[in-house]
């Protein structure tokens, strides 16, 4: 099964690091996007099939909250499921985050286990490559 | 104050441990003090400054991204983004009512000599090098 997966992040490093932490997930075939806020990343979705998409929240031009809520308008790509990655861990603001239609919230840092246990529940194991083996117990992002 | 500070560096140290698998040292006999980045958020209910010099700011970016190569781009934006967790860690522990998100950190490069005035911060030492995190009121 190939993946094709959006990231959107401001920070180049983070966008980096993400690529990184899915990349030793042992997706079988995964294709990677970028966009530096919601605007393109709208833009991207519109234009590119895509199965998931992993969002920061803020970000200049249009930011992961109005981005959320722009893809849930358009009819075709409301069944996207969208990951929030953050820096927040207030208790308060991380339940507001779930109430948006994002399909999870992962708060900074991360464990890449994280990611791909996000993948496995979304995709189911079927996108594993069952010969990578990649270790990355206790790898933080 | 002091109490404040404490708690920002056991977050820093929490933090760079968990991201680097870098543990905080003792304070080496001879280091160099010369800080060339720095990276800040200006909030008026929150104002941070992290400092550090060239040499771990290479070692940081190159662990944090994975990478053996890095340019100074790559140094300022994950400079920005290590500030940016300590931020949002800091504030989930011990400022539960801070009343909007996380402010979003600038990083820039220090003019040369550059002398830290702010009386309140802390210096932690990663690999002999120090690394500077500083509270304003």
């Amino acid at each position: 099964m190939s993946l094709s997966l959006l990231i959107v992040d401001d920070s180049s490093s983070m966008r980096k690091i993400l690529k990184k932490a899915v990349s030793m997930c042992g997706v079988s075939s995964l294709h990677i996007l970028e966009a530096s806020n919601g605007l393109e990343a709208l833009e991207i979705a519109k234009n590119e099939w895509v199965d998931l998409i992993f969002t920061d929240i803020n970000m200049p031009e249009m930011n992961g909250l109005t981005f959320i809520e722009k893809m849930h308008e358009l009819q075709l790509l409301s069944q996207t499921p969208i990951i929030i990655i953050t820096s927040e861990v207030r208790e308060e603001v991380l339940q507001q985050l779930k109430t948006t239609r994002a399909y999870t919230v992962i708060t900074k840092p991360f464990r890449a286990e994280e990611i791909k246990q996000t993948l496995i529940e979304i995709f189911g194991e079927e996108i594993l490559d069952e010969e990578e083996d990649e270790e990355f117990e206790g790898c933080d992002f | 104050m002091k109490k404040k500070m404490k708690n920002l560096r056991d977050v820093t140290s929490n933090i760079i441990e968990r991201m680097f698998f870098m543990n905080e040292e003792t304070i080496p006999d001879h280091f160099n003090n010369t800080f060339v980045y720095c990276s800040s958020i200006n909030h008026p209910n929150l104002k941070i400054e992290l400092y550090c010099g060239e040499e771990l700011a290479n070692i940081l970016t190159k662990n944090f991204l994975g990478i053996d190569e890095v340019n100074e781009s790559d140094i300022l934006d994950a400079l920005k983004e290590i500030l940016n967790m300590i931020a949002g860690n800091y504030v989930g522990e011990y400022l539960k009512d801070f009343p909007t998100s996380i402010p979003v950190p600038n990083s820039t490069v220090l003019p040369k000599n550059f002398k830290i005035k702010n009386k309140y911060c802390e210096v932690l030492f990663y690999e002999s090098l120090p690394f500077c995190i500083s509270l304003k009121e």
